[in-house]
């Protein structure tokens, strides 16, 4: 399941399914919204994109961050003229080092700036 | 026993610091007794550190990073930690949570960013070296605003150990200064192998800049000069090139078509990289507290849009739907195949060139509220961004004024050649400046 912002941007279904999709999908479904800006992201797209950023997002402040989007992203479109190389020229590898054990934050220093530790563990917001 | 310290007052009419250490400690070295500026992304044991956000408002960190180690190892005093746009998104050190900083060389104008508070330190004469980080221009283009000298090290050279992420494939730290031997000694100090930042390579940084640069090829991709330099900058930037050229050097004009989406490629990857880094700021381990007693979403929800500016929140929004399924095809996969064209570009130049220059803006420094659009921002950092996106060195020169305002000669160089950059931005200032 692709973003639904029925938009003209094309999806990349590579063949494959990635493993966060089905969390995303049922995470929050929005009806597509084809006809306010075709080929633009729309109000309803934005407060998806907050949410899957886990950022709020005031009503009033929809229309601003949707238009400045829609700039930004008609630029991005540029990026549609790169050929797609068939191999990176990029040598990326992994630099491993032993996990050897060195001196670190003691457990009172990691917890120094959290306001309300628990007995010595920090206290996060209920996940469920 | 009471070490020495540096008493720090300085009047501060520019708002270049966020805060200043009035009694310093400071210690035998290079650096014995100096007094270094460092911005507000580098963590500083024992002083507060904030990102210029409200997000990490209190935070005191407990470890130095590796670079504010160095410095001490060399008996640096640092003095205060500057400002900067709100996690280094920015142009201008508009975006501060807290308060613009003024530029020194015209207190109408931003000084630059997102290292502005560090140039403006510098620029104002408050101390003689300063830190900046450096992930699209950040220390190149506060530099070239101000008028003072700022060098992005060669990607790896330079540890990130303790320096607050933003977009980790494309930012160093880097050295300030007023001139470039004060920037050199700086980067000598900062440079260096750090087995806690994985991506750190092994090459010291030990030069004594040299003016000599006869027969030194310089490439000028037409590209530097293109639709939007204003071209009293262009003409200021032909001018100094000319000066190298006279002191020896080969000018080659080149080009690099990759500079026709590397500003894009830049955008796309910086707010990914952005969107993942700052998941961290939850209200749990730093800042202000989250709200323990409602649900996890609502209140990192919440904390977010209180603790974080306009700007950082569209830049994570940007980052979460360029990545998001779907979209990761049009946009990120594209970014970094645009990436490596950038690089290649640079790779086929560098072996007929040996170092590249142009302007490190396209303009002067910008009156305040004068890019009010993000669109109009993110464009005048398109001479910077393409060092980045490669890795290679680059440094910004004063080269001149129009209307009084600072110019920057920008030159970049091959991977791990910041000595090379730093040999020809010293043959320019000893050439005579205008």
């Amino acid at each position: 399941m692709a973003c639904t912002c029925g938009s003209g941007h094309s999806p990349d279904n590579n063949g494959y399914k990635k493993p966060y999709q089905d969390y995303l999908s049922s995470y929050r479904t929005l009806e597509p919204a084809r006809e306010a800006y075709p080929g633009m992201i729309t109000e309803r797209d934005t407060e998806h994109i907050a949410q899957l950023a886990d950022i709020a997002i005031d009503r009033e402040e929809l229309a601003s961050f949707t238009s400045r989007f829609n700039e930004i992203l008609e630029y991005f479109d540029i990026l549609d003229q790169v050929e797609m190389a068939e191999e990176s020229g990029e040598k990326a590898y992994n630099i491993f080092r032993e996990d050897e054990v060195v001196p670190s934050l003691s457990q009172e220093e990691a917890l120094s700036n959290t306001t309300a530790p628990e007995e010595g563990f920090f206290r996060a917001p209920r996940v469920m | 026993m009471p070490g020495r310290t540096v008493s720090f007052h300085p009047d501060d009419r520019y708002a270049a610091f966020l805060r200043t250490i009035p009694e310093a400690p400071c210690g035998e070295g290079r650096l014995a007794g100096v007094p270094v500026a460092v911005k507000d992304n580098i963590s500083t044991a024992g002083i507060e550190t904030t990102c210029a956000s409200k997000i990490l408002k209190g935070y005191v960190p407990p470890y130095d990073a590796t670079v504010v180690e160095r410095l001490k190892r060399e008996g640096a005093a640092i003095v205060g930690k500057t400002n900067m746009d709100e996690f280094g998104m920015g142009t201008t050190t508009e975006n501060s949570a807290f308060w613009p900083t003024l530029n020194p060389a015209d207190p109408t104008r931003v000084p630059g960013g997102s290292s502005g508070g560090s140039a403006a330190a510098v620029a104002a004469g408050l101390v003689p070296l300063a830190l900046g980080t450096d992930t699209g221009g950040s220390i190149r283009c506060p530099a070239a605003f101000c008028g003072i000298v700022g060098l992005k090290p060669t990607y790896g050279r330079v540890s990130r150990y303790g320096l607050i992420a933003y977009a980790n494939s494309l930012e160093q730290i880097g050295p300030m200064a007023r001139t470039v031997k004060d920037a050199s000694l700086l980067m000598e100090v900062i440079a260096g192998h750090d087995p806690r930042d994985s991506t750190s390579r092994d090459c010291p940084y030990h030069h004594a800049p040299d003016p000599e640069i006869r027969g030194v090829r310089i490439g000028v991709p037409e590209e530097f000069f293109g639709e939007g330099v204003d071209p009293r900058v262009a003409s200021v930037v032909w001018d100094a090139i000319s000066l190298l050229e006279r002191k020896g050097a080969e000018v080659i004009t080149c080009r690099m078509p990759s500079m026709a989406y590397a500003l894009a490629a830049y955008y796309v990857t910086c707010t990914s990289e952005a969107s993942s880094n700052l998941a961290r700021f939850d209200g749990v381990r730093y800042g202000p507290p989250a709200d323990t007693k409602k649900p996890w979403h609502e209140a990192f929800q919440e904390q977010r849009r209180a603790g974080f500016g306009e700007e950082v929140r569209r830049r994570i929004m940007l980052g979460t739907f360029a990545l998001s399924s779907g979209y990761y095809g049009k946009y990120y996969a594209k970014a970094q195949a645009a990436r490596n064209n950038v690089r290649a570009d640079f790779e086929r130049l560098f072996c007929d060139v040996d170092v590249l220059a142009g302007p490190t803006m396209p303009t002067v420094a910008f009156r305040f509220g004068e890019k009010s659009d993000p669109l109009s921002m993110y464009l005048s950092d398109i001479l910077t961004v393409p060092a980045n996106l490669a890795g290679v060195p680059a440094i910004s020169v004063p080269c001149g004024k129009v209307d009084g305002l600072p110019v920057g000669l920008q030159i970049m160089g091959r991977w791990m050649e910041d000595e090379r950059v730093v040999d020809v931005a010293y043959a320019f200032e000893q050439g005579g400046s205008p």
